[in-house]
Protein backbone atom coordinates (compact mmCIF):
# COMPACT_ATOMS: atom_id res chain seq x y z
CA UNK A 1 0.00 0.00 0.00
CA UNK A 2 2.78 2.18 1.00
CA UNK A 3 4.08 2.17 -2.44
CA UNK A 4 0.60 3.09 -3.97
CA UNK A 5 0.64 5.80 -1.45
CA UNK A 6 4.28 7.32 -2.68
CA UNK A 7 3.46 7.32 -6.37
CA UNK A 8 0.10 9.19 -5.55
CA UNK A 9 2.31 11.69 -3.40
CA UNK A 10 5.08 11.61 -5.86
CA UNK A 11 2.21 12.60 -8.93
CA UNK A 12 0.71 15.71 -6.95
CA UNK A 13 3.40 17.00 -5.41
CA UNK A 14 5.99 16.61 -8.13
CA UNK A 15 9.09 16.84 -5.94
CA UNK A 16 11.92 18.33 -7.70
CA UNK A 17 14.76 17.01 -4.98
CA UNK A 18 16.32 14.00 -3.49
CA UNK A 19 15.49 15.19 0.04
CA UNK A 20 11.76 15.40 -0.94
CA UNK A 21 11.59 12.07 -2.26
CA UNK A 22 13.18 10.56 0.73
CA UNK A 23 10.59 12.57 2.67
CA UNK A 24 7.44 11.64 0.40
CA UNK A 25 9.08 7.74 0.88
CA UNK A 26 9.19 8.40 4.86
CA UNK A 27 5.74 10.29 4.92
CA UNK A 28 3.96 7.03 2.59
CA UNK A 29 5.43 4.41 5.34
CA UNK A 30 3.47 6.04 8.29
CA UNK A 31 -0.21 5.69 7.10
CA UNK A 32 -1.90 3.27 9.39
CA UNK A 33 -5.54 1.44 8.62
CA UNK A 34 -7.99 3.97 9.95
CA UNK A 35 -11.11 1.92 8.98
CA UNK A 36 -12.72 -0.24 6.80
CA UNK A 37 -16.49 1.45 5.45
CA UNK A 38 -19.39 -0.20 4.23
CA UNK A 39 -21.43 1.70 1.50
CA UNK A 40 -23.09 4.55 2.61
CA UNK A 41 -21.19 4.90 5.67
CA UNK A 42 -19.19 7.95 6.69
CA UNK A 43 -15.73 8.91 7.15
CA UNK A 44 -15.84 12.28 8.36
CA UNK A 45 -18.96 14.88 8.97
CA UNK A 46 -18.94 18.36 9.35
CA UNK A 47 -17.51 20.13 12.73
CA UNK A 48 -14.74 18.17 13.28
CA UNK A 49 -10.91 19.28 13.34
CA UNK A 50 -9.19 16.82 11.21
CA UNK A 51 -6.07 17.62 9.78
CA UNK A 52 -4.92 14.40 8.24
CA UNK A 53 -4.24 13.07 5.20
CA UNK A 54 -6.19 9.81 3.82
CA UNK A 55 -5.79 7.26 1.38
CA UNK A 56 -8.78 5.70 0.06
CA UNK A 57 -8.33 1.75 -0.54
CA UNK A 58 -10.45 0.26 -3.49
CA UNK A 59 -13.60 1.76 -3.21
CA UNK A 60 -15.21 4.76 -4.46
CA UNK A 61 -16.28 7.90 -1.85
CA UNK A 62 -18.65 11.20 -2.47
CA UNK A 63 -17.81 14.27 -0.92
CA UNK A 64 -21.43 16.33 0.24
CA UNK A 65 -21.15 19.72 1.31
CA UNK A 66 -24.27 21.98 2.80
CA UNK A 67 -24.15 25.19 0.28
CA UNK A 68 -26.86 27.38 1.37
CA UNK A 69 -29.07 24.94 2.51
CA UNK A 70 -28.97 22.32 0.23
CA UNK A 71 -26.72 18.84 0.46
CA UNK A 72 -25.17 18.50 -2.77
CA UNK A 73 -22.71 15.87 -3.93
CA UNK A 74 -19.42 18.15 -4.83
CA UNK A 75 -16.42 15.62 -4.96
CA UNK A 76 -15.39 12.28 -5.82
CA UNK A 77 -12.70 9.73 -4.80
CA UNK A 78 -11.66 7.38 -7.14
CA UNK A 79 -9.72 4.13 -5.57
CA UNK A 80 -6.33 4.21 -4.52
CA UNK A 81 -5.85 7.94 -3.93
CA UNK A 82 -5.39 10.36 -1.33
CA UNK A 83 -7.76 12.98 -0.01
CA UNK A 84 -8.39 15.58 2.74
CA UNK A 85 -10.44 17.72 3.98
CA UNK A 86 -9.85 21.13 2.36
CA UNK A 87 -11.64 22.99 5.16
CA UNK A 88 -9.34 20.89 7.94
CA UNK A 89 -5.99 20.27 6.27
CA UNK A 90 -5.78 23.28 4.50
CA UNK A 91 -7.39 25.85 5.79
CA UNK A 92 -7.14 24.45 9.45
CA UNK A 93 -10.94 25.01 9.81
CA UNK A 94 -13.67 22.60 11.12
CA UNK A 95 -14.87 19.97 8.85
CA UNK A 96 -17.53 21.40 6.29
CA UNK A 97 -18.62 18.61 4.07
CA UNK A 98 -19.03 14.70 4.75
CA UNK A 99 -17.48 12.09 3.06
CA UNK A 100 -19.51 8.65 2.43
CA UNK A 101 -18.46 5.70 1.18
CA UNK A 102 -20.43 5.14 -2.26
CA UNK A 103 -18.75 1.31 -2.53
CA UNK A 104 -17.18 -0.39 0.54
CA UNK A 105 -13.38 0.66 1.02
CA UNK A 106 -10.38 0.55 3.28
CA UNK A 107 -9.11 3.91 4.54
CA UNK A 108 -5.74 4.79 5.80
CA UNK A 109 -4.78 7.87 7.20
CA UNK A 110 -1.72 9.98 8.55
CA UNK A 111 -2.90 12.44 11.51
CA UNK A 112 -1.76 16.10 10.87
CA UNK A 113 0.83 16.35 13.98
CA UNK A 114 2.69 13.08 12.67
CA UNK A 115 2.63 14.22 9.45
CA UNK A 116 3.66 18.25 10.18
CA UNK A 117 6.87 16.19 12.06
CA UNK A 118 7.71 13.87 8.93
CA UNK A 119 8.14 17.07 7.28
CA UNK A 120 9.91 18.84 9.75
CA UNK A 121 12.43 15.99 10.19
CA UNK A 122 13.47 16.15 6.22
CA UNK A 123 13.13 19.88 5.94
CA UNK A 124 10.34 19.94 3.45
CA UNK A 125 8.54 22.94 4.81
CA UNK A 126 5.33 23.93 3.51
CA UNK A 127 6.14 22.84 0.43
CA UNK A 128 4.05 20.08 0.24
CA UNK A 129 1.05 21.51 1.93
CA UNK A 130 1.80 24.10 -0.81
CA UNK A 131 1.36 21.66 -3.63
CA UNK A 132 -1.43 20.24 -2.28
CA UNK A 133 -3.05 23.83 -1.90
CA UNK A 134 -2.08 24.54 -5.59
CA UNK A 135 -3.89 20.82 -7.21
CA UNK A 136 -6.89 21.88 -4.76
CA UNK A 137 -7.27 25.60 -6.37
CA UNK A 138 -6.66 24.38 -10.16
CA UNK A 139 -9.58 21.28 -9.30
CA UNK A 140 -11.74 23.85 -8.10
CA UNK A 141 -10.73 26.43 -11.10
CA UNK A 142 -11.45 22.91 -13.61
CA UNK A 143 -14.86 22.32 -11.78
CA UNK A 144 -16.22 26.15 -11.94
CA UNK A 145 -14.83 26.23 -16.01
CA UNK A 146 -17.39 22.70 -16.12
CA UNK A 147 -19.96 24.21 -14.20
CA UNK A 148 -19.79 27.97 -16.06
CA UNK A 149 -19.41 25.64 -19.59
CA UNK A 150 -22.79 26.92 -21.18
CA UNK A 151 -22.90 23.32 -23.16
CA UNK A 152 -26.58 21.74 -22.96
CA UNK A 153 -27.30 19.20 -20.55
CA UNK A 154 -26.61 16.26 -23.23
CA UNK A 155 -23.34 17.31 -23.88
CA UNK A 156 -22.61 18.26 -19.91
CA UNK A 157 -23.00 14.69 -19.00
CA UNK A 158 -21.49 13.13 -21.72
CA UNK A 159 -18.58 14.91 -20.56
CA UNK A 160 -18.99 13.85 -17.04
CA UNK A 161 -19.28 10.61 -18.33
CA UNK A 162 -16.81 10.12 -20.69
CA UNK A 163 -14.39 11.68 -17.58
CA UNK A 164 -15.77 9.50 -14.53
CA UNK A 165 -17.59 6.63 -16.04
CA UNK A 166 -17.03 3.56 -13.25
CA UNK A 167 -18.20 6.36 -10.53
CA UNK A 168 -20.82 7.90 -11.92
CA UNK A 169 -22.60 4.48 -12.57
CA UNK A 170 -22.75 4.34 -8.78
CA UNK A 171 -24.21 7.48 -7.83
CA UNK A 172 -28.14 7.97 -7.28
CA UNK A 173 -29.18 10.62 -9.54
CA UNK A 174 -30.13 13.48 -7.01
CA UNK A 175 -26.51 13.27 -6.35
CA UNK A 176 -25.64 13.26 -9.93
CA UNK A 177 -28.33 16.24 -10.77
CA UNK A 178 -26.58 18.51 -7.55
CA UNK A 179 -22.83 17.39 -8.83
CA UNK A 180 -23.53 18.63 -12.38
CA UNK A 181 -25.72 21.45 -10.96
CA UNK A 182 -28.98 20.38 -13.12
CA UNK A 183 -32.83 20.17 -11.44
CA UNK A 184 -33.68 16.50 -11.41
CA UNK A 185 -35.67 16.70 -14.27
CA UNK A 186 -33.55 17.96 -16.89
CA UNK A 187 -31.26 15.19 -15.43
CA UNK A 188 -33.36 12.70 -16.76
CA UNK A 189 -34.38 14.15 -20.29
CA UNK A 190 -30.45 14.77 -20.60
CA UNK A 191 -29.91 10.71 -19.81
CA UNK A 192 -32.85 9.59 -22.11
CA UNK A 193 -31.42 11.11 -24.56
CA UNK A 194 -27.63 10.07 -24.13
CA UNK A 195 -28.88 6.84 -23.90
CA UNK A 196 -31.13 7.13 -26.81
CA UNK A 197 -28.23 8.69 -28.78
CA UNK B 1 -1.11 52.40 1.49
CA UNK B 2 1.22 49.23 1.88
CA UNK B 3 0.08 48.74 5.49
CA UNK B 4 -2.96 46.97 3.82
CA UNK B 5 -0.50 43.95 2.71
CA UNK B 6 0.97 43.59 5.80
CA UNK B 7 -2.14 44.08 7.95
CA UNK B 8 -3.56 41.18 5.03
CA UNK B 9 -0.90 38.96 5.38
CA UNK B 10 -1.05 39.29 9.28
CA UNK B 11 -4.61 38.97 9.30
CA UNK B 12 -4.37 35.60 7.22
CA UNK B 13 -1.35 34.39 9.46
CA UNK B 14 -3.47 34.52 12.25
CA UNK B 15 -5.82 32.00 11.05
CA UNK B 16 -3.14 29.57 10.85
CA UNK B 17 -1.96 27.71 13.83
CA UNK B 18 1.15 25.64 13.69
CA UNK B 19 3.07 28.83 11.96
CA UNK B 20 6.03 29.83 13.58
CA UNK B 21 5.79 33.28 14.62
CA UNK B 22 9.32 33.96 13.80
CA UNK B 23 9.45 32.75 10.46
CA UNK B 24 6.22 35.11 10.03
CA UNK B 25 8.33 38.21 11.85
CA UNK B 26 11.06 37.30 9.33
CA UNK B 27 9.52 37.14 6.13
CA UNK B 28 6.61 40.12 6.55
CA UNK B 29 9.03 42.86 6.65
CA UNK B 30 11.45 41.46 3.97
CA UNK B 31 8.10 40.68 1.47
CA UNK B 32 7.05 44.39 2.56
CA UNK B 33 10.67 45.76 1.34
CA UNK B 34 10.31 43.89 -2.08
CA UNK B 35 7.05 45.06 -2.92
CA UNK B 36 7.13 47.80 -5.26
CA UNK B 37 4.94 50.55 -5.79
CA UNK B 38 2.17 51.29 -5.77
CA UNK B 39 1.98 50.95 -9.33
CA UNK B 40 -1.00 52.70 -11.09
CA UNK B 41 -2.95 51.10 -14.78
CA UNK B 42 -5.73 52.44 -16.11
CA UNK B 43 -8.85 50.95 -16.73
CA UNK B 44 -8.59 47.92 -19.93
CA UNK B 45 -4.88 48.41 -19.18
CA UNK B 46 -3.56 44.32 -19.32
CA UNK B 47 -1.40 43.01 -16.25
CA UNK B 48 -0.72 39.72 -17.89
CA UNK B 49 -1.16 38.52 -21.24
CA UNK B 50 -2.72 35.12 -22.33
CA UNK B 51 0.41 33.03 -22.99
CA UNK B 52 2.55 35.26 -21.34
CA UNK B 53 5.46 33.98 -19.35
CA UNK B 54 4.98 36.26 -16.10
CA UNK B 55 5.14 35.17 -12.64
CA UNK B 56 5.15 38.65 -10.77
CA UNK B 57 3.05 38.85 -7.82
CA UNK B 58 1.03 41.87 -7.41
CA UNK B 59 -1.30 42.74 -4.44
CA UNK B 60 -3.93 44.99 -5.64
CA UNK B 61 -4.63 47.73 -3.49
CA UNK B 62 -7.52 49.53 -5.16
CA UNK B 63 -9.60 48.49 -8.28
CA UNK B 64 -11.06 45.56 -10.13
CA UNK B 65 -8.96 42.70 -12.24
CA UNK B 66 -10.66 40.09 -14.16
CA UNK B 67 -8.91 37.12 -15.01
CA UNK B 68 -10.44 35.52 -18.36
CA UNK B 69 -9.53 33.10 -20.88
CA UNK B 70 -11.35 33.39 -24.82
CA UNK B 71 -10.98 29.38 -25.96
CA UNK B 72 -11.03 28.27 -29.65
CA UNK B 73 -14.18 28.91 -30.33
CA UNK B 74 -14.23 32.35 -29.16
CA UNK B 75 -16.26 31.65 -25.87
CA UNK B 76 -15.17 33.51 -23.11
CA UNK B 77 -15.00 31.96 -19.40
CA UNK B 78 -14.25 34.17 -16.56
CA UNK B 79 -12.52 32.27 -13.76
CA UNK B 80 -11.86 35.40 -11.09
CA UNK B 81 -12.63 38.55 -10.24
CA UNK B 82 -10.16 40.77 -8.27
CA UNK B 83 -10.88 42.98 -6.00
CA UNK B 84 -8.77 45.11 -3.45
CA UNK B 85 -6.74 42.59 -1.02
CA UNK B 86 -6.42 40.02 -3.50
CA UNK B 87 -3.06 38.75 -4.14
CA UNK B 88 -2.94 38.34 -8.14
CA UNK B 89 -0.20 36.05 -10.12
CA UNK B 90 -0.71 33.51 -12.89
CA UNK B 91 -1.16 30.18 -10.58
CA UNK B 92 -0.85 28.10 -13.82
CA UNK B 93 2.65 29.51 -14.37
CA UNK B 94 3.92 30.38 -11.17
CA UNK B 95 3.40 26.42 -9.90
CA UNK B 96 3.86 24.39 -13.31
CA UNK B 97 5.99 26.85 -15.39
CA UNK B 98 3.65 26.67 -18.55
CA UNK B 99 2.60 30.22 -19.88
CA UNK B 100 -0.72 31.68 -18.71
CA UNK B 101 -3.71 30.45 -19.66
CA UNK B 102 -5.84 33.65 -18.98
CA UNK B 103 -5.83 37.21 -19.25
CA UNK B 104 -5.72 39.42 -16.37
CA UNK B 105 -7.48 42.60 -16.90
CA UNK B 106 -8.42 46.03 -15.37
CA UNK B 107 -11.65 46.78 -15.57
CA UNK B 108 -11.46 49.85 -13.58
CA UNK B 109 -8.18 52.35 -12.85
CA UNK B 110 -6.33 49.92 -10.80
CA UNK B 111 -3.40 50.66 -7.70
CA UNK B 112 -1.31 47.74 -6.95
CA UNK B 113 1.75 46.50 -5.76
CA UNK B 114 4.20 44.78 -7.59
CA UNK B 115 7.13 41.83 -6.38
CA UNK B 116 9.25 41.58 -9.55
CA UNK B 117 9.40 37.73 -10.77
CA UNK B 118 13.32 38.00 -10.44
CA UNK B 119 13.33 38.76 -6.40
CA UNK B 120 10.24 36.13 -6.18
CA UNK B 121 12.69 33.46 -7.24
CA UNK B 122 15.34 34.54 -5.42
CA UNK B 123 12.33 34.31 -2.12
CA UNK B 124 11.62 30.64 -3.36
CA UNK B 125 15.00 29.39 -2.87
CA UNK B 126 15.10 31.05 0.74
CA UNK B 127 13.99 29.03 4.01
CA UNK B 128 10.59 30.16 4.91
CA UNK B 129 9.50 31.31 2.36
CA UNK B 130 6.93 28.75 1.33
CA UNK B 131 4.91 29.42 4.58
CA UNK B 132 4.12 33.26 3.05
CA UNK B 133 3.55 31.56 -0.08
CA UNK B 134 0.82 29.10 1.60
CA UNK B 135 -0.53 31.91 3.17
CA UNK B 136 -1.16 33.47 -0.04
CA UNK B 137 -2.62 30.41 -1.30
CA UNK B 138 -4.51 29.67 1.22
CA UNK B 139 -6.68 33.24 1.04
CA UNK B 140 -6.79 32.19 -2.91
CA UNK B 141 -8.55 28.82 -2.10
CA UNK B 142 -11.30 30.36 0.13
CA UNK B 143 -12.35 32.33 -2.10
CA UNK B 144 -12.04 29.69 -5.41
CA UNK B 145 -13.97 27.45 -3.27
CA UNK B 146 -16.82 29.74 -2.48
CA UNK B 147 -17.35 30.64 -5.68
CA UNK B 148 -17.66 27.14 -7.34
CA UNK B 149 -19.96 25.85 -4.25
CA UNK B 150 -22.49 29.17 -5.67
CA UNK B 151 -22.02 28.03 -8.86
CA UNK B 152 -22.98 24.47 -7.81
CA UNK B 153 -25.94 25.40 -5.35
CA UNK B 154 -27.46 28.74 -6.81
CA UNK B 155 -29.21 28.95 -10.05
CA UNK B 156 -27.70 31.90 -12.47
CA UNK B 157 -30.87 34.32 -11.03
CA UNK B 158 -30.04 33.76 -7.45
CA UNK B 159 -26.38 33.80 -7.67
CA UNK B 160 -26.93 37.38 -9.07
CA UNK B 161 -28.85 38.77 -6.39
CA UNK B 162 -26.25 37.14 -4.08
CA UNK B 163 -23.50 39.28 -5.60
CA UNK B 164 -25.39 42.05 -5.50
CA UNK B 165 -25.88 41.75 -2.06
CA UNK B 166 -22.21 40.62 -1.24
CA UNK B 167 -19.94 41.24 -3.92
CA UNK B 168 -21.13 44.71 -5.66
CA UNK B 169 -17.86 45.60 -6.95
CA UNK B 170 -18.95 42.48 -9.48
CA UNK B 171 -22.23 43.52 -10.48
CA UNK B 172 -20.96 47.31 -11.19
CA UNK B 173 -17.60 46.67 -13.15
CA UNK B 174 -18.31 43.69 -15.14
CA UNK B 175 -20.11 44.29 -18.73
CA UNK B 176 -23.18 42.41 -19.44
CA UNK B 177 -21.22 39.17 -21.28
CA UNK B 178 -18.64 38.48 -18.80
CA UNK B 179 -21.28 39.34 -15.84
CA UNK B 180 -22.70 36.06 -18.34
CA UNK B 181 -20.01 34.19 -17.96
CA UNK B 182 -19.24 34.70 -14.80
CA UNK B 183 -22.86 33.09 -13.72
CA UNK B 184 -22.10 30.28 -16.35
CA UNK B 185 -25.22 31.29 -18.67
CA UNK B 186 -25.51 32.59 -22.24
CA UNK B 187 -26.23 36.20 -22.90
CA UNK B 188 -29.74 35.84 -23.54
CA UNK B 189 -30.25 34.29 -20.56
CA UNK B 190 -28.87 36.81 -18.82
CA UNK B 191 -31.11 39.54 -20.38
CA UNK B 192 -33.66 37.66 -19.45
CA UNK B 193 -32.79 37.98 -16.03
CA UNK B 194 -32.18 41.19 -15.99
CA UNK B 195 -35.54 41.96 -17.42
CA UNK B 196 -37.09 40.26 -14.22
CA UNK B 197 -35.61 43.45 -12.55
CA UNK B 198 -33.86 41.13 -10.32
Amino acid sequence: MDQLISNNLIGLFAPHSEKNIAGILAISKHFILHKKVSRKQCIWTPGVLLPNLYFNGDGILAEYANIYGKLICINFIKPFTLFWSDASFLLWKDTDTTIRALTPSTIYQLEGPRLEKLTLEHGMGYQMANALTTKTILNFRQRSAELCSILGAKDRLKLAFDKDPAILSHISRADLAGYMNLTRSTLFRALKEYYHA
Amino acid sequence: MRNTLLAKLKTQAKTLGPVPDSALNEWIPKLDDAFKGPIYFKRGDILIQQDENSQHLFYLLKGCVIESRIDGDKNMTLSKVHSSGDFIFSLQDFTTGLLSQTIFTCKTAVSLLKLDQKILRQFQKMKGFDILFFIIQQSILGSDRDYTFRLQSMSPADHYRWLKEHSSFITENLTRDQMAAYLGISRATFYRILQKRI
